[in-house]
């Protein structure tokens, strides 16, 4: 990772709070470059979930900014903020799956406002999922599946798109040994290929892969290295 | 293009997803939609027979009049109205109420020349009634079968007449579920009607037949000259009086029935935004779940639409084929009654009905505005939250 190169994703002194006034981020600050893999660690309420959401654009900042290619998240419309969401592939912790539809269907959902077509659909869908070990699930509801399929989904749902950028909160947590490896291969290669990576996570296998590191705890930065 | 067409399908599938929200939705407007329905079918039914039996009758109906109110008119006006030029033939006729039977149930006797019995109804069992001496009655079947009454039965006297009371015989029945009017008519000759009636002599009205275009010098001349030399004052009524006098009624109730369906429609709308609450949290979360990955506000709001679009066009389309079925299968049970007056739920003659597009392209639009009212606002509530937010 270059010190010299602007980084995808920032965040400048971003703070957060909740209903009552409790602070969940407190001038947070990092910098996230093309081609990094980055892990935010802390223990559970440290607010590395609320950090992934900002960083985002699912969630404003009371104070600071966030900046991704260098645009201010701040100043854009809503439009302006679908279509920097569809840069971004989000994996949340409880998977965020509509429950009626097929597992295709979950995949394939964000392509459609991005006017892809069905036959592109499909075989970008399809191509993920054969990656994830799901092409026999692909027309069970997802409703129906086991929570590490659900993950798996959730991860597939952020790649279909080939984002520049994936953010995702706890992406190994429900998955046995072999899954866990794809999943982690996965967001390697979008790294390998230029894109930023952002994982919650304290998965070792994960932390090997890390380029950089940022320690939270009660919503502030204490440590990192190389972000 | 496709873009849109793609959002606006995944509209559809917005329905199929809450299967309960839907339901209720669709049945909370198919409640609204269905009286209305029926009821505005039934009014155009009821005209359509009015008009109908108008243009059937007479061009002209001479009645009396003293102190502003009806009263009867002397036979002997209808030779006189006879000399008038460009009448073909003027006909007396009596129309009276009377009870009948130990409960009392109430019927209309129309007594008028066995020649002018109406055109549209049909006697089913025995024959018409004769001009003679005897009390011969031709009875609806509706109401023989609330009296127990067939072909040959004898009624003893039932009135007081000064010519004394006879026993009179029912010789004939007719089908009295083809018109409204018909269920609790009694059919005899004028000459009978006059002995139960004790007004010999006397005419409730006459039917004047004209020679075409002279109805309207007709009626102006019986007003003009009056109806003999110590008769009351006529009061004349053309056919397109009568027309209008018949059309009153249930355009009155068609006002009273589309105010109550408005009312209606304000529970409707109550009901569906209620409705939309239900699974109100999961449609938030799904809406927060496609924000995040990357659907528009407008976007969304274009598969709400589409969604209310089939919800509405369903329970629009439903609404038009159960009161199909209400109006043929069942008689317009219930509503009937609502138009008829002096009818019951069940009525025991055919409701005329007429089922029209345009009432039912304004169910349509009427379902579309309440359904879309109704969910719209709530998506776009969850639609500008922060998808952070939606999705928790």
């Amino acid at each position: 990772m270059s010190e010299t190169c602007s980084p995808l994703l920032e965040a400048r002194a971003v703070g957060k709070c909740y209903g009552g006034g409790v602070s969940v981020l407190t001038d947070v600050s990092l910098a996230v470059p093309s081609g990094s893999f980055v892990v935010v660690t802390g223990p559970s309420g440290s607010g590395k979930t609320t950090l992934l959401a900002v960083l985002g654009a699912l969630a404003r900042p009371m104070r600071g900014t966030v900046l991704f290619a260098g645009q201010e998240l701040n100043s854009l419309s809503d439009v302006g903020l679908a279509r920097v969401r569809r840069r971004i592939g989000f994996v949340p912790q409880d998977f965020a799956l509509i429950p009626g539809l097929t597992v295709w269907e979950n995949i394939s959902y964000p392509l459609i406002p991005r006017g892809v077509r069905l036959a592109d659909r499909r075989r970008s869908a399809d191509e993920v999922l054969d990656r994830l070990g799901l092409a026999d699930r692909r027309l069970a509801r997802a409703r129906v599946l086991s929570g590490g399929e659900q993950q798996r989904v959730a991860i597939a749902r952020a790649l279909v798109g080939r984002p520049e950028a994936v953010l995702a909160d706890e992406p190994t947590s429900n998955l046995d040994e072999p899954s866990a490896g794809v999943v982690i291969g996965l967001l390697d290669e979008v790294r390998q290929a230029g894109g930023a990576v952002v994982v919650s996570s304290h998965d070792p296998r994960i932390l090997e892969r890390a380029t950089a590191v940022c320690e939270l705890s009660r919503g502030i930065r204490v440590e990192g290295r190389g972000v | 293009m496709g873009r849109f067409v793609e959002i606006a399908w995944t509209g559809v599938d917005a329905a199929r997803l809450h299967p309960a929200r839907s339901l209720a939705t669709v049945a909370a407007v198919l409640a609204g939609l269905l009286p209305y329905l029926i009821g505005l079918a039934i009014s155009r039914g009821v005209r359509d027979a009015a008009a109908e039996s108008v243009r059937e009758g007479a061009d002209l109906y001479v009645t009396g009049e003293q102190f502003g109110r009806p009263v009867p008119i002397s036979t002997s006006a209808t030779n006189h109205l006879t000399q008038i030029p460009g009448v073909e033939r003027v006909v007396p006729r009596i129309i009276g109420r009377i009870e009948l039977g130990k409960e009392r149930v109430s019927a209309v006797v129309v007594g008028v020349p066995p020649e002018e019995w109406p055109a549209g109804l049909e006697c089913v069992e025995g024959r018409l009634y004769t001009g003679g001496p005897r009390n011969e009655l031709v009875i609806g079947s509706d109401l023989a079968r609330r009296l127990n009454l067939t072909v040959g039965s004898l009624l003893p006297p039932f009135y007081h007449s000064r010519e004394g009371e006879r026993v009179s015989e029912v010789v004939g029945l007719f089908r009295s579920d083809t018109a409204p009017w018909a269920s609790r008519v009694i059919f005899t000759s004028f000459e009978t009607a006059a002995r139960i009636f004790d007004q010999s002599g006397m005419a409730t009205d006459l039917l004047v037949y004209c020679r075409p275009g002279y109805e309207t010098e007709v009626g102006r001349v019986i007003q003009r000259d009056g109806i003999g030399e110590s008769g009351p004052q006529p009061r004349v009524l053309t056919r397109a009086d009568a027309a209008a006098l018949l059309d009153e009624g249930p355009r009155r109730r068609e006002g009273v029935f589309t105010l109550l369906f408005a009312l209606a429609i304000a529970v409707s709308v109550l009901v569906v935004l209620v409705t939309s609450g239900f699974g109100l949290a999961g449609r938030r979360r799904e809406l927060g779940i496609l924000k995040a990955t990357g659907w528009q506000t407008d976007q969304l709001l274009l598969r709400s639409l589409v969604e209310s679009l089939v919800l509405a066009g369903l329970a629009a389309a439903l609404a038009v084929i159960l009161a199909a079925i209400w109006l043929k299968a069942f008689n317009g049970y219930w509503i009937a009654g609502i138009f008829l007056a002096g009818v019951e739920a069940d009525p025991g003659f055919r409701v005329p009905s007429r089922l029209m597009p345009l009432p039912a392209l304004l169910a349509t639009l009427i379902a579309i505005v309440v359904v879309a009212t109704g969910s719209l606002y709530a998506t776009w509530r969850a639609a500008t939250a922060s998808p952070f937010e939606a999705m928790r």
